[in-house]
């Protein structure tokens, strides 16, 4: 009964790996709402430039009732501040990235653990890899929330603080540390396998 | 490791093969093999009991500590 269970979250786990694998690069090409990301992208390196309907911008501190109101922004602030870069393309490109390696790495881990062999230093490398991205991706997140928030201070002064700069990356950052606290704890069964295998 | 298996000294000195022993005690001939050639990271306590029964000795006939610079000379030399 349990060797069923096990196989069936592994049959599961490996659904979702393909649909992720399979969805998010279609994610990439079709979606994005409606293709409009290769327009705003082109959009954002033109002259003529439409970023919002008054080629102006503005950022809000809900929490104190502030506007910052930005006229003519220049190349950088509609990179740092374009809505469809910040809502579509950094939350949605990277990840769908991300994601698709992440899937790659976890199916290879899955046929490992069908393989009867769970505890081995591949595995381990992938669920290390699999670290790394993810606290790549937060650190990436993080930096070009403090750009945001460093540019916005400097112009409208260290009381205004939009709370909705910094994202949730603390959960990232948690997940990071679970796969690399796992990483360890596969390094340390390939080590106890090994001890068994030579135990007489 | 500076713990040295004499298993091969029991053996020729009681005229037995590892097969032999390896039957009489239960164990596979593979692990005996890794047992004998000093590759075993841990030995049951079963284990050892079924060989000093088979071979009629102590543990401490089979299994001997050596500090690391004599089993470095013994390697050596080997």
């Amino acid at each position: 009964m349990k060797q069923t269970k096990k196989w069936g979250l592994l049959w599961y786990a490996k659904y979702l790996c393909w649909s992720s694998m399979l969805f998010f690069p279609l994610q990439l090409l079709f979606l994005f709402n409606e293709a409009k990301l290769l327009i705003s992208i082109r959009r954002l390196f033109s002259e003529k430039n439409i970023i919002t309907q008054n080629n102006s911008f503005s950022i809000t501190d809900t929490q104190r009732g502030l506007e910052l109101q930005v006229e003519q922004p220049s190349l950088w602030e509609r990179i740092l501040f374009n809505e469809t870069f910040s809502s579509s393309i950094l939350p949605g490109l990277l990840p769908s990235i991300i994601m698709v390696v992440f899937a790659a790495y976890m199916l290879a881990l899955i046929r490992k653990v069908e393989s009867g062999e769970p505890f081995n230093a591949a595995n381990s490398n992938y669920l290390r890899k699999m670290g790394f991205l993810m606290m790549g991706y937060g650190l990436f997140e993080v930096a070009i929330s403090k750009l945001k928030w460093d540019y916005v201070q400097r112009i409208a002064g260290t009381d205004f603080a939009p709370a909705e700069m910094f994202g949730n990356t603390r959960y990232v950052f948690w997940a990071a540390i679970a796969l690399l606290v796992l990483s360890q704890i596969f390094k340390q069964g390939k080590a106890l396998a090994e001890e068994q295998s030579l135990t007489v | 490791m500076p713990i040295v298996v004499n298993l091969d000294v029991m053996l020729a000195t009681r005229k037995m093969s590892l097969t032999e022993l390896s039957e009489r005690v239960g164990i596979t001939l593979a692990n005996l093999s890794i047992l004998k050639s000093g590759k075993a990271k841990a030995v049951r306590f079963t284990t050892l009991e079924k060989i000093c029964e088979v071979l009629q000795c102590q543990p401490g006939d089979i299994l001997v500590h050596m500090s690391t610079q004599e089993y470095k000379q013994l390697m050596h030399r080997g």
